[in-house]
């Protein structure tokens, strides 16, 4: 599984630290809020849709981390990265299911899908407008599994769903993110 | 394969999970191995996206929690302590120390009852379970401070069992402690029906 490390990380955090986390050490604790709260957040700001929705979620992140790094069994960072980004993945999930964001599937058809673009579009330009535009499963699953590097058997355990689900969002996401990238290039 | 791939084969060519057909096609079809670049493309340029900052420090909310639930480890701890002792003394009693007759019997039942609230009202908080809740800056902080008071009281009752202090004072410290735990528990209900869980 690819997991982006925040490079700050490795750097902040040691095992010492994490074995003093554990014992409920609140410096040891702030210091691995400080390592991860940029991370955590940019996961949950991408999933939400609000930056009000991703703050909670950082904040149910670290209070599930607090509440339970002293039953974290992995060592080092590496495995302290993965386990906070699982729980910030799950509480992100759990709050567009909460919230009942717009499932708005039914709004864009998918268009024809061997229809082709020219690849060299100047993709970073609007991403993040269209990534903000998909509906909110599909922006979760295609995050999820482009970026943070789940499976799709991991997603839809996160989602309570089928992998077949799983793929075939992250199929309808990229045909609406063609579509409307080579929308805002014609 | 005559037909183009789907999105959804290309994915799993991209994914390294793509079926030999997909794959042969791919290999062959001009179109389809753009729209393949094109998805690389695209993850990679997620990938690249700007990272976003929280923009408000949330650590002040978190270490309150983190630190309460500490304090509610170690209330609970002392607590069962201070109450062994309390029920000890009451059971035992001390000549000289306890006074005899009615008037015992009823600093006896009121210390008795007032243990007894302490009690119900641990167990009430534990119900509420209030570290799964999101708290405002302003309630995390009231929290504190009320969780602050009782750890003192429970300190104070500890030193009030270890040198043997009046029962007035005992009576007067797990008087102060349930109306903390009282006030403690009211927060957390308020704040459970205020955001309706």
């Amino acid at each position: 599984m690819l997991l982006a490390m925040p490079t700050m990380t490795l750097a902040a955090l040691d095992d010492l630290a994490i074995q003093r986390a554990r014992a409920g050490d609140l410096d040891a604790l702030e210091r691995i809020y400080r390592a991860y709260e940029g991370t955590v957040y940019n996961l949950a700001r991408r999933i939400c849709r609000t930056a009000e929705d991703a703050e909670d979620v950082l904040q149910e992140t670290f209070f599930e981390v607090c509440r339970s790094i002293a039953g974290f069994r992995g060592s080092g960072p590496g495995n302290l990265t993965a386990w906070i980004k699982r729980v910030a993945s799950s509480k992100a999930l759990m709050k567009i299911r909460r919230e009942k964001y717009r499932e708005t599937d039914e709004l864009f058809e998918d268009g024809d899908a061997v229809a082709r673009r020219d690849p060299d579009v100047a993709l970073t330009m609007d991403l993040e407008q269209a990534l903000a535009r998909l509906p909110d499963r599909s922006r979760a699953v295609v995050w999820m599994h482009d970026v943070e590097g789940y499976t799709h058997e991991d997603i839809a355990e996160m989602m309570g769903m089928t992998v077949s689900f799983s793929k075939s969002q992250l199929a309808r996401a990229h045909a609406r993110l063609r579509t409307w990238l080579g929308e805002e290039h014609q | 394969m005559t037909q183009h791939c789907t999105i959804e084969e290309l994915l799993a060519v991209r994914d390294g999970e793509g079926a030999g057909t997909a794959l042969r096609h791919g290999d062959q079809c001009l179109a389809c191995r753009a729209e393949l670049d094109r998805l690389h493309q695209v993850a990679a340029a997620l990938r690249a996206l700007p990272v976003q900052r929280p923009p408000r420090d949330r650590w002040p909310e978190v270490r309150a929690v983190a630190a309460g639930a500490r304090r509610r480890r170690w209330i609970a701890t002392g607590w069962v302590l201070l109450a062994a002792a309390a029920a000890l003394a009451v059971v035992v009693g001390v000549r000289g120390w306890w006074p005899s007759g009615g008037q015992m019997a009823g600093q006896r039942a009121n210390l008795d009852s007032l243990v007894s609230a302490s009690q119900q009202l641990e167990e009430a908080l534990r119900t509420l379970d209030p570290t799964s809740r999101v708290l405002s800056g302003r309630a995390a902080s009231t929290i504190a401070e009320l969780e602050d008071g009782i750890a003192l009281v429970d300190a104070q009752l500890g030193e009030a069992q270890r040198t043997g202090a009046s029962r007035d004072d005992l009576l007067r410290l797990w008087q102060q402690r349930v109306q903390l735990m009282n006030q403690l528990v009211n927060v957390h209900v308020t704040r459970a029906a205020y955001v309706g869980l």
